[in-house]
């Protein structure tokens, strides 16, 4: 209930730290749309040379490409300095972090928000409804998508805390964390384009499939209900993993002070 | 009592050479055997150059590094892992980091801040308004902090560490690179605040005794003392006066201080006057010489690490 609380403060100060930058924050905006629009694009030109790949038709890739999208968006919009752990740590400013009497990763996660991101979740979602329209999907599929994406984003936070981690552990490999982002561009395909061994990993080591992949196929496609429950326990999972490695982490950096 | 540490050790890993495959390290104790209480109310000056492990020290006691040989009880538990439990009565301000947000004002800082310590409402208030007023900040708490001036950003931050009412505040070089009028002031306001704990880092002693009663003084790791501030003031501590003329000086006057040197700009300087005799050489100067420009001055800090030193080495 505490968290919650703070959860809103933090929402109210960190939108009003985007007003800031009041134009800047709208030409941000149309960027993304417009990135999102030329993305989509690009995948249309494939399927006018041909029809189908691997059995999946335009509008089909189009709803995994919508469900990595939004997921990835609410990791951007709220998630976003979890990429930022290893600056944290280089200039000290983890101390100030650790002297609150607040879990520190929630502080760090809430300490700042993406100006770019709200024009990805404004497309994705808006996308999102589009194509479950043109595939005849009922609303509910629509909602239910909406519902398993607040929990897939936390795939993105795990990868991105877990990229930090081995950025810092292995001394200075410190843009690790921008394989998040490389990470995103992969969920954005159907787990059958991938051959098995990298379906392998993308399912059980990071679990990227679980993004799109896996909820497209199993709610959109095969109308089984539930994965409602199986894939945000699996989100929750992989996070709370991470989080354990998080806290060994911490353990270090505080026998160690770097 | 809020601080007990005793034989109190940390040690860094410190990169001696790297090669292609292993790195050699050298260990360096950036505390050593540090032992001492602090008490409710105390005000304790923490002072030591550079890289005498004041900021180590203030890290074990919040409970951010873990001490490798020793005790440390802050308010009578395991700093490490009460730290978040400790940190609701702490309040910390560092000089070098800022804890507000940068695009936002202050006041937004101070309301996340009431969220996270749980004040409530009309006392957050009525907080604010006195830490405002006592440190005349009042009419730039609602501008961006990035359009703050560094004095004024630091009044903010301390408003920021002050928002809980800690127990215990924590001030890790708070004044660096502040101009003479804002360290006044924040001086001053320091000196109100009788009913807390402090400890203030620095590495000006003259600045920390303004505020508190009892120094500490840490060198390469080690507590070499721990005094009253009182004691330390009627200590006799050698001058140092430097001139500058436009006349030469005369060869009795020379002969009269046979330490005196010329320094490379042609000004003069006499070091290591005694408390007692430095009246006499200063009117001995104004009255046989036309001085452009004069300086006293007299190292406290450097004199006592030299002079501890020493007695180390004796003993």
């Amino acid at each position: 209930m505490r968290y919650l609380k703070l959860l809103a403060t933090y929402l109210k100060v960190n939108l009003k730290a985007l007003a800031v930058y009041d134009l800047d924050f709208y030409f941000a905006l149309a960027g993304m749309i417009i990135q999102n629009l030329l993305n989509i694009l690009a995948l249309r030109f494939i399927f006018n040379i041909v029809p189908r790949i691997k059995g999946y038709s335009f509008a089909q890739l189009l709803l995994t490409y919508a469900l990595a999208t939004l997921a990835f968006a609410i990791f951007r919009c709220f998630f976003i300095n979890a990429l930022n752990i290893s600056d944290y740590i280089h200039d000290g400013c983890l101390d100030t972090i650790l002297i609150k009497p607040v879990n520190p990763l929630f502080q760090l996660v809430n300490e700042r928000v993406d100006e770019d991101a709200w024009g990805d979740l404004i497309v994705a979602l808006l996308l999102l409804i589009i194509v479950d329209i043109q595939l005849h999907n009922p609303w509910y599929i629509t909602v239910m998508f909406i519902f398993i994406s607040l929990f897939t984003s936390l795939i993105f936070l795990g990868l991105a805390v877990l990229g930090n981690i081995v950025a810092l552990l292995s001394n200075g490999l410190a843009n690790l964390a921008e394989t998040t982002f490389d990470f995103f561009d992969m969920s954005k395909y159907p787990l059958a384009i991938y051959s098995s061994a990298l379906r392998l990993i993308m399912t059980f080591i990071l679990p990227i499939g679980w993004v799109a992949s896996i909820p497209q196929e199993k709610i959109a496609v095969k109308h089984e209900w539930v994965w409602l429950l199986l894939i945000p326990g699996a989100c929750v999972f992989f996070f709370i993993l991470i989080y354990q490695l998080w806290r060994v982490f911490l353990q270090k950096y505080q026998s160690t002070g770097s | 009592m809020i601080i007990e540490t005793k034989n109190l050790v940390k040690r860094y890993r410190k990169v001696k050479a790297a090669k292609l495959f292993h790195k050699e390290y050298r260990i360096f104790d950036a505390v050593k055997n540090v032992s001492l209480e602090i008490h409710q109310g105390d005000h304790v000056g923490l002072v030591g150059l550079n890289g005498s492990g004041k900021s180590t020290l203030i890290k074990m006691i919040l409970g951010i590094l873990q001490p490798d040989g020793g005790s440390i009880k802050t308010f009578g538990r395991d700093p490490l892992n009460n730290r978040q439990k400790n940190a609701a009565k702490i309040g910390v301000v560092f000089g070098q980091r800022s804890q507000l947000r940068w695009d936002l004002p202050a006041i937004d800082t101070f309301k996340l801040n009431r969220e996270i310590y749980q004040v409530p409402e009309d006392i957050f208030t009525k907080r604010v308004t006195k830490l405002a007023r006592m440190l005349q900040a009042t009419e730039f708490l609602t501008q961006p902090v990035r359009t703050l001036s560094l004095g004024q950003r630091m009044k903010a931050e301390f408003i920021a560490a002050l928002i809980h009412d800690p127990e215990l505040l924590i001030l890790d070089e708070p004044t660096i690179g502040l101009d003479v009028l804002t360290k006044n002031s924040i001086t001053q306001f320091l000196q109100q605040l009788t009913d807390k704990t402090i400890i203030f880092t620095s590495h000006d002693l003259d600045e920390v005794a303004k505020v508190c009663l009892r120094i500490l003084i840490l060198n390469q790791g080690q507590l070499v003392l721990d005094q009253s501030s009182l004691q330390l003031a009627e200590l006799d501590v050698p001058t140092t006066v430097t001139f500058t003329s436009a006349d030469k000086l005369s060869a009795d006057l020379i002969k009269q201080w046979p330490n005196m040197m010329q320094l490379k700009n042609g000004s003069y300087q006499i070091a290591g006057i005694k408390q007692e005799n430095l009246k006499e050489v200063l009117s001995t100067i104004t009255a046989r010489i036309p001085v452009a420009n004069i300086e006293v001055k007299s190292n406290k800090l450097a004199y006592l690490l030299a002079h501890l030193k020493q007695q180390e080495v004796q003993q």
